[in-house]
Protein backbone atom coordinates (compact mmCIF):
# COMPACT_ATOMS: atom_id res chain seq x y z
CA UNK A 1 0.00 0.00 0.00
CA UNK A 2 1.64 3.35 -0.83
CA UNK A 3 1.47 6.22 1.96
CA UNK A 4 -1.46 8.11 0.78
CA UNK A 5 -3.44 5.58 1.06
CA UNK A 6 -2.80 4.13 4.32
CA UNK A 7 -2.86 8.16 5.42
CA UNK A 8 -6.26 8.46 3.92
CA UNK A 9 -7.86 5.66 5.31
CA UNK A 10 -6.02 6.53 9.31
CA UNK A 11 -8.31 10.18 8.45
CA UNK A 12 -11.93 8.46 8.08
CA UNK A 13 -11.06 4.84 9.95
CA UNK A 14 -14.28 4.12 10.53
CA UNK A 15 -15.48 4.51 7.24
CA UNK A 16 -12.39 2.68 5.48
CA UNK A 17 -13.91 -0.19 5.27
CA UNK A 18 -10.72 -1.70 5.16
CA UNK A 19 -11.23 -5.62 4.85
CA UNK A 20 -9.24 -7.75 7.49
CA UNK A 21 -6.68 -8.25 5.38
CA UNK A 22 -5.90 -4.49 4.42
CA UNK A 23 -5.99 -3.28 7.79
CA UNK A 24 -3.38 -5.59 8.08
CA UNK A 25 -1.69 -3.95 5.35
CA UNK A 26 -1.89 -0.60 6.76
CA UNK A 27 -0.72 -1.73 10.30
CA UNK A 28 2.04 -2.99 8.63
CA UNK A 29 2.92 -0.06 6.81
CA UNK A 30 2.45 2.40 9.47
CA UNK A 31 4.89 -0.17 11.69
CA UNK A 32 7.17 0.23 8.95
CA UNK A 33 6.76 3.86 8.10
CA UNK A 34 8.46 6.66 10.09
CA UNK A 35 6.58 9.25 7.74
CA UNK A 36 2.98 7.30 8.11
CA UNK A 37 3.69 6.87 11.95
CA UNK A 38 4.48 10.65 12.34
CA UNK A 39 1.02 11.36 10.32
CA UNK A 40 -0.64 8.92 12.66
CA UNK A 41 0.50 10.74 15.63
CA UNK A 42 -0.25 14.49 14.21
CA UNK A 43 -3.53 13.01 13.33
CA UNK A 44 -4.24 12.30 16.61
CA UNK A 45 -3.93 15.64 17.68
CA UNK A 46 -5.53 17.32 15.35
CA UNK A 47 -8.67 15.12 15.84
CA UNK A 48 -8.52 15.91 19.34
CA UNK A 49 -8.10 19.65 18.64
CA UNK A 50 -10.73 19.31 15.97
CA UNK A 51 -13.30 18.16 18.99
CA UNK A 52 -12.44 21.19 21.48
CA UNK A 53 -13.70 23.32 18.40
CA UNK A 54 -16.81 22.17 18.71
CA UNK A 55 -17.48 24.23 22.19
CA UNK A 56 -18.05 28.13 21.12
CA UNK A 57 -19.52 30.90 22.30
CA UNK A 58 -23.23 30.84 21.00
CA UNK A 59 -24.56 33.99 21.23
CA UNK A 60 -27.53 33.95 23.02
CA UNK A 61 -29.60 37.11 21.86
CA UNK A 62 -28.90 35.37 18.15
CA UNK A 63 -31.86 33.71 18.83
CA UNK A 64 -34.19 36.84 19.51
CA UNK A 65 -32.75 38.46 16.33
CA UNK A 66 -33.69 35.67 14.01
CA UNK A 67 -37.57 35.46 16.14
CA UNK A 68 -37.47 38.94 15.51
CA UNK A 69 -36.76 39.15 12.08
CA UNK A 70 -39.12 35.19 10.88
CA UNK A 71 -41.85 37.38 12.85
CA UNK A 72 -41.45 40.06 10.18
CA UNK A 73 -41.83 37.98 7.56
CA UNK A 74 -45.65 36.97 6.34
CA UNK A 75 -47.46 34.93 8.23
CA UNK A 76 -44.50 33.83 10.58
CA UNK A 77 -45.65 35.76 13.45
CA UNK A 78 -47.34 32.54 15.35
CA UNK A 79 -44.28 30.12 14.94
CA UNK A 80 -42.56 32.67 17.04
CA UNK A 81 -43.73 31.92 20.91
CA UNK A 82 -42.96 34.80 23.15
CA UNK A 83 -40.88 33.02 24.74
CA UNK A 84 -37.90 34.17 22.65
CA UNK A 85 -38.24 37.71 24.12
CA UNK A 86 -36.81 36.08 27.36
CA UNK A 87 -33.66 35.64 25.99
CA UNK A 88 -33.12 39.53 24.71
CA UNK A 89 -32.80 39.85 28.23
CA UNK A 90 -29.57 37.64 29.12
CA UNK A 91 -26.75 39.42 28.18
CA UNK A 92 -24.12 36.78 27.86
CA UNK A 93 -23.57 37.10 24.26
CA UNK A 94 -22.08 40.24 24.62
CA UNK A 95 -18.83 38.78 23.18
CA UNK A 96 -20.88 38.70 19.58
CA UNK A 97 -20.99 42.56 19.67
CA UNK A 98 -18.26 43.49 17.98
CA UNK A 99 -17.10 46.41 16.43
CA UNK A 100 -17.40 45.47 13.09
CA UNK A 101 -21.52 44.86 14.40
CA UNK A 102 -21.65 48.23 16.10
CA UNK A 103 -19.75 50.44 13.65
CA UNK A 104 -21.96 48.20 10.85
CA UNK A 105 -24.64 50.66 11.77
CA UNK A 106 -22.92 53.39 10.61
CA UNK A 107 -22.39 51.65 7.37
CA UNK A 108 -26.71 51.12 6.83
CA UNK A 109 -25.98 54.56 5.94
CA UNK A 110 -24.24 54.04 2.89
CA UNK A 111 -27.38 52.28 1.81
CA UNK A 112 -29.32 54.67 3.52
CA UNK A 113 -32.23 56.24 1.36
CA UNK A 114 -31.08 60.07 1.01
CA UNK A 115 -33.88 62.15 0.76
CA UNK A 116 -33.28 65.94 1.71
CA UNK A 117 -33.56 66.27 5.09
CA UNK A 118 -31.32 67.44 8.02
CA UNK A 119 -30.54 63.93 9.57
CA UNK A 120 -30.00 62.65 6.22
CA UNK A 121 -27.56 65.26 5.38
CA UNK A 122 -26.06 65.24 8.91
CA UNK A 123 -25.40 61.64 8.27
CA UNK A 124 -23.59 62.50 4.87
CA UNK A 125 -21.30 64.90 6.44
CA UNK A 126 -20.56 62.17 9.20
CA UNK A 127 -20.07 59.45 6.56
CA UNK A 128 -17.39 62.21 4.41
CA UNK A 129 -16.04 63.44 8.26
CA UNK A 130 -15.25 60.22 9.39
CA UNK A 131 -13.29 59.11 6.08
CA UNK A 132 -10.89 61.51 6.78
CA UNK A 133 -9.76 61.48 10.68
CA UNK A 134 -6.54 61.06 11.85
CA UNK A 135 -6.64 58.62 14.35
CA UNK A 136 -9.88 57.22 16.35
CA UNK A 137 -10.59 55.49 19.71
CA UNK A 138 -13.67 53.57 20.02
CA UNK A 139 -15.13 51.94 23.42
CA UNK A 140 -17.60 49.10 23.36
CA UNK A 141 -20.64 48.19 25.98
CA UNK A 142 -23.31 45.78 26.25
CA UNK A 143 -25.70 45.40 28.62
CA UNK A 144 -25.30 43.29 31.93
CA UNK A 145 -27.51 41.29 33.58
CA UNK A 146 -28.48 43.86 36.22
CA UNK A 147 -29.06 46.03 33.65
CA UNK A 148 -25.67 48.23 33.53
CA UNK A 149 -23.65 48.83 30.09
CA UNK A 150 -20.58 47.06 30.78
CA UNK A 151 -17.73 48.17 28.73
CA UNK A 152 -15.89 44.77 26.92
CA UNK A 153 -13.39 46.31 24.36
CA UNK A 154 -11.67 49.41 23.33
CA UNK A 155 -9.82 50.10 19.83
CA UNK A 156 -7.53 52.84 18.68
CA UNK A 157 -6.96 53.35 15.19
CA UNK A 158 -3.92 55.48 13.75
CA UNK A 159 -2.28 55.29 10.44
CA UNK A 160 -3.09 51.96 8.87
CA UNK A 161 -3.22 50.35 12.96
CA UNK A 162 -5.41 48.75 15.06
CA UNK A 163 -4.89 48.04 18.87
CA UNK A 164 -7.51 46.20 20.52
CA UNK A 165 -7.95 45.54 24.26
CA UNK A 166 -10.64 44.11 26.00
CA UNK A 167 -12.33 40.67 26.52
CA UNK A 168 -10.45 39.01 23.72
CA UNK A 169 -6.78 40.42 24.96
CA UNK A 170 -4.50 42.45 23.78
CA UNK A 171 -3.90 42.87 20.20
CA UNK A 172 -2.73 44.52 17.35
CA UNK A 173 -3.19 44.67 13.65
CA UNK A 174 -0.38 46.33 11.28
CA UNK A 175 -1.26 45.82 7.46
CA UNK A 176 -1.96 41.90 7.39
CA UNK A 177 0.09 41.40 10.52
CA UNK A 178 -1.91 40.43 13.12
CA UNK A 179 -0.31 40.64 16.41
CA UNK A 180 -1.84 39.03 19.73
CA UNK A 181 -0.53 38.55 23.06
CA UNK A 182 -1.75 35.75 24.94
CA UNK A 183 -2.15 36.27 28.79
CA UNK A 184 -2.32 32.28 29.78
CA UNK A 185 0.38 31.45 27.93
CA UNK A 186 2.90 34.39 28.72
CA UNK A 187 3.69 34.44 25.07
CA UNK A 188 3.53 37.05 21.97
CA UNK A 189 2.40 35.77 18.75
CA UNK A 190 2.09 37.15 15.44
CA UNK A 191 1.12 35.86 12.21
CA UNK A 192 -0.11 36.80 8.44
CA UNK A 193 -3.85 37.56 9.10
CA UNK A 194 -5.95 36.03 6.72
CA UNK A 195 -9.57 36.62 7.99
CA UNK A 196 -11.44 39.88 7.62
CA UNK A 197 -9.41 42.28 10.47
CA UNK A 198 -9.47 45.57 9.21
CA UNK A 199 -6.15 47.92 9.21
CA UNK A 200 -7.67 51.23 7.90
CA UNK A 201 -10.72 53.03 8.60
CA UNK A 202 -13.19 54.42 6.92
CA UNK A 203 -16.93 53.69 6.40
CA UNK A 204 -16.36 51.98 3.81
CA UNK A 205 -13.93 49.19 5.61
CA UNK A 206 -15.98 49.56 8.66
CA UNK A 207 -18.94 48.31 6.84
CA UNK A 208 -17.08 45.86 4.81
CA UNK A 209 -19.99 42.59 4.85
CA UNK A 210 -22.64 44.41 5.69
CA UNK A 211 -23.64 45.60 1.95
CA UNK A 212 -25.26 42.55 1.51
CA UNK A 213 -27.96 43.47 3.51
CA UNK A 214 -29.13 45.71 0.77
CA UNK A 215 -31.35 47.55 3.05
CA UNK A 216 -32.86 51.08 2.61
CA UNK A 217 -33.05 53.27 5.88
CA UNK A 218 -34.54 56.39 6.68
CA UNK A 219 -33.16 58.70 9.45
CA UNK A 220 -34.95 61.70 11.39
CA UNK A 221 -33.94 63.51 14.16
CA UNK A 222 -35.31 62.85 17.35
CA UNK A 223 -33.48 66.06 19.09
CA UNK A 224 -30.56 68.29 19.49
CA UNK A 225 -28.48 67.84 23.07
CA UNK A 226 -26.31 70.68 24.29
CA UNK A 227 -23.23 68.77 25.52
CA UNK A 228 -20.38 71.54 26.54
CA UNK A 229 -19.17 73.53 23.71
CA UNK A 230 -20.88 70.38 21.30
CA UNK A 231 -24.14 70.10 20.07
CA UNK A 232 -25.24 66.61 19.60
CA UNK A 233 -28.04 65.89 16.94
CA UNK A 234 -29.84 62.97 18.06
CA UNK A 235 -30.68 60.72 14.59
CA UNK A 236 -32.94 57.78 14.34
CA UNK A 237 -31.82 55.36 11.74
CA UNK A 238 -34.72 52.57 11.00
CA UNK A 239 -35.12 50.47 7.84
CA UNK A 240 -37.39 52.06 4.92
CA UNK A 241 -39.25 48.96 4.91
CA UNK A 242 -42.30 49.25 7.94
CA UNK A 243 -42.19 45.50 8.05
CA UNK A 244 -38.74 45.45 8.79
CA UNK A 245 -39.18 47.58 11.42
CA UNK A 246 -39.18 45.93 15.31
CA UNK A 247 -41.04 48.42 16.98
CA UNK A 248 -39.05 46.65 20.59
CA UNK A 249 -35.44 47.81 19.04
CA UNK A 250 -34.31 51.17 17.86
CA UNK A 251 -30.77 52.20 16.39
CA UNK A 252 -29.50 55.85 17.28
CA UNK A 253 -26.58 58.58 16.42
CA UNK A 254 -25.34 61.41 18.14
CA UNK A 255 -23.63 63.56 15.61
CA UNK A 256 -21.60 66.36 16.79
CA UNK A 257 -22.81 68.90 14.56
CA UNK A 258 -19.50 70.76 15.19
CA UNK A 259 -17.16 68.11 13.75
CA UNK A 260 -20.04 66.13 11.95
CA UNK A 261 -17.98 63.02 13.87
CA UNK A 262 -20.20 60.67 15.34
CA UNK A 263 -20.23 60.68 19.27
CA UNK A 264 -22.03 57.37 20.44
CA UNK A 265 -24.17 54.76 18.59
CA UNK A 266 -26.46 52.99 20.48
CA UNK A 267 -28.98 50.47 20.25
CA UNK A 268 -32.21 50.35 22.53
CA UNK A 269 -34.95 48.88 24.17
CA UNK A 270 -38.20 49.35 24.61
CA UNK A 271 -39.23 48.97 28.14
CA UNK A 272 -42.71 50.21 28.20
CA UNK A 273 -42.93 53.39 27.52
CA UNK A 274 -39.18 54.38 27.96
CA UNK A 275 -36.26 52.93 26.05
CA UNK A 276 -33.26 51.32 27.49
CA UNK A 277 -29.70 51.18 25.97
CA UNK A 278 -28.90 47.36 25.08
CA UNK A 279 -25.30 47.83 23.46
CA UNK A 280 -23.23 50.99 22.48
CA UNK A 281 -20.07 52.29 20.77
CA UNK A 282 -18.79 55.74 22.10
CA UNK A 283 -16.26 57.34 19.43
CA UNK A 284 -13.64 60.02 19.99
CA UNK A 285 -11.43 60.84 17.11
CA UNK A 286 -7.89 63.08 16.34
CA UNK A 287 -6.66 62.57 19.40
CA UNK A 288 -2.78 62.20 21.11
CA UNK A 289 -1.83 58.95 21.19
CA UNK A 290 1.10 57.35 22.24
CA UNK A 291 3.51 55.57 20.18
CA UNK A 292 3.58 52.43 22.63
CA UNK A 293 0.00 52.03 21.89
CA UNK A 294 1.07 50.62 18.06
CA UNK A 295 4.02 48.90 19.41
CA UNK A 296 4.15 45.03 19.79
CA UNK A 297 6.66 44.94 21.72
CA UNK A 298 4.17 46.70 24.49
CA UNK A 299 1.30 45.11 23.92
CA UNK A 300 1.43 43.04 27.01
CA UNK A 301 1.52 45.93 29.23
CA UNK A 302 -2.15 46.92 28.81
CA UNK A 303 -3.33 50.24 28.39
CA UNK A 304 -4.21 52.07 31.46
CA UNK A 305 -5.15 55.40 30.42
CA UNK A 306 -5.44 57.10 27.39
CA UNK A 307 -5.69 60.91 27.01
CA UNK B 1 -35.53 11.29 8.39
CA UNK B 2 -36.47 10.60 11.63
CA UNK B 3 -39.68 11.00 13.21
CA UNK B 4 -38.34 13.99 15.44
CA UNK B 5 -37.13 16.00 12.50
CA UNK B 6 -40.64 15.04 10.59
CA UNK B 7 -42.62 16.48 13.62
CA UNK B 8 -40.24 19.39 14.05
CA UNK B 9 -40.53 20.75 10.44
CA UNK B 10 -44.00 20.21 10.18
CA UNK B 11 -44.20 22.42 13.65
CA UNK B 12 -41.74 24.85 12.15
CA UNK B 13 -44.43 25.28 8.66
CA UNK B 14 -47.35 25.09 10.21
CA UNK B 15 -46.91 28.18 12.39
CA UNK B 16 -47.01 25.93 15.42
CA UNK B 17 -45.92 27.77 18.51
CA UNK B 18 -42.74 27.18 19.55
CA UNK B 19 -41.72 25.50 16.01
CA UNK B 20 -39.28 27.95 15.33
CA UNK B 21 -37.92 27.22 19.16
CA UNK B 22 -37.68 23.34 18.61
CA UNK B 23 -35.63 23.56 15.02
CA UNK B 24 -33.04 26.62 16.40
CA UNK B 25 -32.24 24.35 19.28
CA UNK B 26 -31.60 21.59 17.62
CA UNK B 27 -30.04 22.75 15.02
CA UNK B 28 -28.60 26.56 15.63
CA UNK B 29 -25.64 26.04 17.80
CA UNK B 30 -24.14 24.01 14.55
CA UNK B 31 -25.10 26.09 12.21
CA UNK B 32 -23.76 29.04 13.93
CA UNK B 33 -20.81 27.22 14.86
CA UNK B 34 -20.01 26.33 10.94
CA UNK B 35 -20.78 29.88 9.93
CA UNK B 36 -18.74 31.25 12.23
CA UNK B 37 -15.54 28.90 10.64
CA UNK B 38 -17.02 30.03 7.37
CA UNK B 39 -16.77 33.82 8.00
CA UNK B 40 -14.08 33.90 10.37
CA UNK B 41 -15.56 36.43 12.42
CA UNK B 42 -18.27 36.02 14.70
CA UNK B 43 -20.58 38.79 13.44
CA UNK B 44 -20.86 37.77 10.17
CA UNK B 45 -21.43 33.91 11.32
CA UNK B 46 -24.40 35.58 13.41
CA UNK B 47 -25.56 37.33 9.69
CA UNK B 48 -25.32 34.38 7.96
CA UNK B 49 -27.10 32.08 10.57
CA UNK B 50 -30.09 34.14 10.77
CA UNK B 51 -29.52 34.10 6.84
CA UNK B 52 -30.08 30.58 7.09
CA UNK B 53 -33.01 30.16 9.35
CA UNK B 54 -34.84 32.96 7.20
CA UNK B 55 -34.00 30.44 4.29
CA UNK B 56 -35.21 27.65 6.37
CA UNK B 57 -38.64 29.51 6.50
CA UNK B 58 -38.80 30.19 3.52
CA UNK B 59 -37.55 27.39 1.48
CA UNK B 60 -38.47 24.02 4.06
CA UNK B 61 -41.79 23.59 2.29
CA UNK B 62 -39.32 22.13 -0.50
CA UNK B 63 -37.14 19.64 1.69
CA UNK B 64 -38.05 16.24 0.41
CA UNK B 65 -36.65 14.39 3.68
CA UNK B 66 -33.85 12.38 1.34
CA UNK B 67 -31.17 13.83 3.97
CA UNK B 68 -31.36 14.95 7.37
CA UNK B 69 -32.35 18.45 7.79
CA UNK B 70 -28.86 18.93 9.47
CA UNK B 71 -27.52 18.61 6.46
CA UNK B 72 -29.96 20.45 4.36
CA UNK B 73 -29.09 23.67 6.72
CA UNK B 74 -25.96 23.32 6.29
CA UNK B 75 -25.72 22.86 2.79
CA UNK B 76 -27.84 26.75 2.71
CA UNK B 77 -24.98 28.02 4.98
CA UNK B 78 -22.57 26.76 2.67
CA UNK B 79 -23.91 28.09 -0.30
CA UNK B 80 -25.17 31.14 1.06
CA UNK B 81 -21.73 32.05 2.37
CA UNK B 82 -20.18 31.25 -1.00
CA UNK B 83 -22.48 33.61 -2.66
CA UNK B 84 -22.42 36.31 -0.44
CA UNK B 85 -18.38 36.08 0.06
CA UNK B 86 -18.10 36.34 -3.55
CA UNK B 87 -16.35 32.62 -3.11
CA UNK B 88 -15.13 31.36 -6.28
CA UNK B 89 -16.40 28.23 -7.02
CA UNK B 90 -14.41 25.84 -4.78
CA UNK B 91 -10.77 25.67 -5.08
CA UNK B 92 -9.81 22.58 -6.53
CA UNK B 93 -6.61 20.79 -5.27
CA UNK B 94 -5.05 19.14 -8.29
CA UNK B 95 -3.33 15.43 -7.93
CA UNK B 96 -0.12 17.43 -9.13
CA UNK B 97 -0.59 19.14 -6.04
CA UNK B 98 -0.66 16.51 -3.96
CA UNK B 99 3.04 15.13 -4.17
CA UNK B 100 5.34 13.58 -2.10
CA UNK B 101 6.85 15.82 -0.33
CA UNK B 102 3.17 17.18 1.42
CA UNK B 103 3.04 13.46 2.56
CA UNK B 104 5.82 14.26 4.67
CA UNK B 105 4.38 14.45 8.26
CA UNK B 106 6.00 17.36 10.15
CA UNK B 107 6.08 16.61 13.76
CA UNK B 108 3.51 19.46 14.55
CA UNK B 109 3.46 19.50 18.65
CA UNK B 110 4.95 17.39 21.21
CA UNK B 111 1.52 18.07 23.41
CA UNK B 112 -1.72 19.14 22.74
CA UNK B 113 -2.96 21.41 20.45
CA UNK B 114 -2.99 25.57 20.85
CA UNK B 115 -6.89 25.60 19.90
CA UNK B 116 -6.06 29.04 18.85
CA UNK B 117 -2.78 28.06 16.25
CA UNK B 118 -5.87 25.40 15.16
CA UNK B 119 -8.27 27.66 14.54
CA UNK B 120 -5.74 30.25 12.52
CA UNK B 121 -4.14 26.95 10.92
CA UNK B 122 -7.92 26.24 9.59
CA UNK B 123 -8.31 29.84 8.30
CA UNK B 124 -5.56 29.36 6.45
CA UNK B 125 -6.78 26.15 4.34
CA UNK B 126 -7.51 26.42 0.83
CA UNK B 127 -12.05 27.11 1.25
CA UNK B 128 -12.49 23.70 -0.21
CA UNK B 129 -10.47 22.07 1.88
CA UNK B 130 -11.48 23.78 4.96
CA UNK B 131 -15.17 22.94 3.87
CA UNK B 132 -14.18 19.30 4.04
CA UNK B 133 -12.40 19.32 7.05
CA UNK B 134 -15.05 21.71 9.03
CA UNK B 135 -18.05 18.87 8.10
CA UNK B 136 -16.17 15.94 9.14
CA UNK B 137 -13.25 16.36 11.93
CA UNK B 138 -15.43 19.43 13.75
CA UNK B 139 -19.26 19.12 13.03
CA UNK B 140 -18.50 15.69 12.66
CA UNK B 141 -20.84 14.44 9.36
CA UNK B 142 -20.17 11.53 7.61
CA UNK B 143 -18.08 11.24 4.37
CA UNK B 144 -21.50 10.58 2.76
CA UNK B 145 -23.30 13.65 4.30
CA UNK B 146 -20.92 15.76 3.91
CA UNK B 147 -20.49 14.77 -0.19
CA UNK B 148 -24.25 15.39 0.11
CA UNK B 149 -23.53 19.05 1.84
CA UNK B 150 -20.81 20.08 -0.87
CA UNK B 151 -22.33 18.47 -3.95
CA UNK B 152 -19.58 16.73 -4.87
CA UNK B 153 -18.58 12.62 -4.75
CA UNK B 154 -18.01 11.08 -1.32
CA UNK B 155 -14.59 9.93 -2.67
CA UNK B 156 -13.66 13.36 -3.53
CA UNK B 157 -14.29 14.67 -0.05
CA UNK B 158 -12.12 11.49 1.47
CA UNK B 159 -9.08 13.08 -0.64
CA UNK B 160 -10.12 16.58 0.21
CA UNK B 161 -10.02 16.07 4.03
CA UNK B 162 -6.97 13.89 3.65
CA UNK B 163 -5.35 16.40 2.04
CA UNK B 164 -6.76 18.78 4.32
CA UNK B 165 -5.15 17.46 7.57
CA UNK B 166 -1.36 16.85 5.53
CA UNK B 167 -1.46 21.09 5.11
CA UNK B 168 -2.91 21.56 8.57
CA UNK B 169 0.09 19.80 9.93
CA UNK B 170 2.30 22.20 7.43
CA UNK B 171 0.52 24.95 8.63
CA UNK B 172 1.12 24.42 12.70
CA UNK B 173 4.63 23.99 11.96
CA UNK B 174 4.85 27.29 9.77
CA UNK B 175 2.55 28.66 12.91
CA UNK B 176 5.22 27.73 15.67
CA UNK B 177 8.13 29.10 13.82
CA UNK B 178 6.42 32.38 13.71
CA UNK B 179 5.70 32.13 17.21
CA UNK B 180 9.10 31.51 17.49
CA UNK B 181 10.30 34.19 15.82
CA UNK B 182 8.34 36.72 17.52
CA UNK B 183 9.34 35.51 20.76
CA UNK B 184 12.66 34.59 20.41
CA UNK B 185 11.49 30.83 22.17
CA UNK B 186 10.74 27.77 21.88
CA UNK B 187 7.08 26.81 22.11
CA UNK B 188 5.69 27.21 25.85
CA UNK B 189 8.64 29.02 27.31
CA UNK B 190 7.80 32.59 28.44
CA UNK B 191 10.50 33.40 30.91
CA UNK B 192 12.91 34.38 28.18
CA UNK B 193 13.70 36.33 25.06
CA UNK B 194 11.14 39.09 24.32
CA UNK B 195 8.87 37.57 27.53
CA UNK B 196 11.47 38.16 29.75
CA UNK B 197 10.92 41.43 30.49
CA UNK B 198 6.63 41.36 31.15
CA UNK B 199 5.17 41.89 34.18
CA UNK B 200 4.38 38.07 35.40
CA UNK B 201 0.59 39.41 36.49
CA UNK B 202 -0.31 41.22 33.05
CA UNK B 203 -4.07 40.68 32.23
Amino acid sequence: MKCEQVQQALCLPEESMMGRWRSLMANHHVANCQTCTDFQSNLGLIDRGAIGLRTVNFPVELRSHIAARLSTTDSAAGRISRASDASRQNPAGRRALTLTFAAGMIGLLLVANLHNNPANAALKRMQEAVAVVKNARTRLFSKQADGTLHQFEEEWYQQGKWRKEGDYGSRLIVGNTYWHYIVKEHRLVSMRETGVQRSEFSLDALTRGLMRANTHYTSQTLSEEKHGDSILRLVLLEPADEKQRDPNFRNLYWIDERTHLPARLEGQERHGANWAPTWRVEFEFNLQLPKTLFDPQHLSEGVTKVS
Amino acid sequence: MIEDEKRIVRRFLSSEQGGFESLYDLYGLRIYRFCQRLCRNPSDAEDLTQEVFLAAYVGLHKFQGRSSIATWLYRVALFRWRRTSGAPSPHLISMEDASEKDMMSPDTASGELNRWELERAISRLPDSLREAFLLIKVEGLTSREAAEVLEIPQCTVKFRVHQAIVRLQKELQLIESECREVTGNEKGDGNRGVMAFLPGGVQ
